[in-house]
């Protein structure tokens, strides 16, 4: 019964929402205190957070089919702090902004970097990451030394769909073929097979890479580009924002995130427990 | 659902769908040509008396339609990769016309064992070789039976062509993507990108519906 009502709110709020010229409803979700995420998470006992595994070391599928990573350090302490459970949902990098306008998640801890564009549709807390975009190359490549020396007709760069990397890509190049892949490990088999030249992404996750293949890949020194890392509530939850943001204050450089860092990004011995 | 839906994101990036539009059709229609051959000579193979013919064929087709299309997509593009140089386009080709091939084969090897037998024993006591009365008497009799189904599959076949994404094919799916990662008009973009492969895989249905009357009315 429940059920049906909720698919009948759906589908007027649909109507609605298409019939509107763009006039006030689009500002109410936010502005009441009792809509906040927050409160709805504390009020259900749960929170909700959509994530896309892959992103080393951010987010990864243990061998038990457990999410690790330090997002998601980061996703429990938030947990612990509201005291409730923690739900980690499962989506394509793509699928995280509808996911969250549509309230199937309560927010998005996936290494998002923060850009004006993502925006205009979701709202980001204050960084808590910063990293840059950096090229992974094959073992025996030795002609290229920048950025530009991949710009030529035939060559082919490899990112992941909807990321800032893909989107960087297209901007600086003007001669090469940029493939979009699903995910990071796709376009790094792509890598390793052969099918492309070099791999665009961030840092971290190419570093990890690195490390996990043992000289199969290499990585060019430095970053191209400047990346800070958010995570994101539906557009305008400004309470949940404010929460956040002083969770955030308290949360980085604390024990607990310093252990975190330490080891997800300065050990290696995680790497083991990781689905291949 | 604070979102409003604003459908000028479709019209403002019309030359984005009609690439992709475009780009589907035509690794499609490649993909569709190419399995028809594939469909025909495995069918045929499945029902051949030649024993080993008819275990390659057997297991082409078992083989084929036990694997989903990502995995067979994979394994051409990151597997087969290696050896040849392929890319995502003639990747995702070779993998939807093989896929579609061994469901092809099977409609061909149902619509073939229908064709009652006295057909194939009257052809060949009037003279004919088995390949002429397979060509001339058979295979007419069973293409009118397998239309509808192979309509069906072609149809498949086109909505299947949107999975080549993972291995960064473009196509329309692709460029909807892309379109939907910069812009987060979701609801937009996907129920237009649903009408363009509607419009697609019913002018088909059209097609095929039109080819059925008019080899009904010259069997008249």
């Amino acid at each position: 019964m429940k059920k049906w009502l909720a698919a009948l709110m759906m589908i007027t709020m649909l109507i609605v929402a298409g019939c509107g010229n763009g006039g006030d409803s689009g500002s109410t979700a936010g502005a009441s205190n009792n809509n906040s995420t927050i409160q709805k998470v504390i009020k259900a006992k749960k929170l909700v957070v959509g994530t896309n595994p892959g992103y080393y070391p951010f987010e990864m599928v243990d061998t038990k089919g457990k999410f690790i990573g330090y997002d998601i350090d980061v996703a429990q302490a938030i947990a612990d702090n509201l005291g409730v459970k923690l739900e980690v949902k499962q989506y394509g990098f793509d699928g995280l902004v509808p996911a969250l306008q549509t309230g199937e998640i309560d927010m998005i801890f996936a290494g998002m970097s923060i850009t004006g564009e993502r925006a205009l549709a979701v709202s980001f807390a204050n960084p808590y990451y910063k990293t840059g975009q950096s090229i992974m190359l094959q073992a025996n490549d030795n002609t290229t030394k920048s950025y530009e020396d991949l710009d030529k007709k035939g060559t082919k760069i490899a990112t992941q769909i909807a990321t800032t990397g893909s989107l960087l890509a297209k901007g600086i190049y003007k001669n090469a073929e940029i493939k979009d892949f699903e995910d990071f490990p796709a376009a790094a088999l792509a890598l390793q097979s052969g099918q492309v030249d070099a791999v665009i992404y961030d840092e971290p996750a190419i570093q990890v890479y690195n490390l996990q293949q043992k000289g199969k890949v290499k990585k060019m020194d430095g970053v191209i580009s400047a990346d800070n890392l958010g995570l994101a509530v539906q557009k305008n939850d400004f309470e949940s924002l404010q929460w956040l943001n002083s969770f955030l204050h308290s949360y980085i450089d604390s024990p607990a995130e310093l252990e975190s860092r330490a080891k997800w990004f300065e050990k290696s011995d995680w790497l083991t427990t990781v689905k291949e | 659902m604070n979102n409003q839906l604003d459908w000028s994101v479709i019209p403002n990036n019309m030359d984005v769908f009609i690439q992709g539009a475009i780009l589907t059709l035509e690794i499609s229609a490649i993909s569709l040509l190419l399995s028809i051959p594939l469909g025909i000579i495995f069918g045929i193979g499945r029902i051949s008396r030649n024993p080993i013919i008819r275990f390659i064929s057997g297991a082409y087709v078992e083989i084929m339609r036990g694997v989903p299309l990502l995995v067979l997509l994979m394994w051409i593009y990151f597997g087969l990769g290696q050896f040849f140089s392929l890319g995502s386009y003639w990747g995702s080709i070779i993998g939807l016309a093989t896929f579609s091939g061994a469901f092809l084969a099977e409609i061909v090897r149902s619509g073939i064992q229908a064709v009652p037998k006295g057909q194939m024993e009257a052809a060949r006591s009037a003279g004919m070789s088995n390949f002429q009365a397979m060509r001339f008497i058979i295979l007419p009799q069973a293409f009118r039976r397998i239309l509808p189904p192979m309509a069906s599959q072609f149809i498949i076949l086109i909505k299947d062509s949107s999975l080549i994404s993972v291995i960064a094919g473009v196509d329309l799916t692709l460029k909807a993507k892309n379109l939907a990662a910069t812009s987060f008009r979701y609801i937009e973009i996907w129920t237009f990108v649903a009408l363009v492969y509607f419009i697609m895989t019913f002018s088909l249905s059209l097609i095929i519906r039109a080819i059925e009357k008019r080899m009904l009315k010259s069997e008249q």
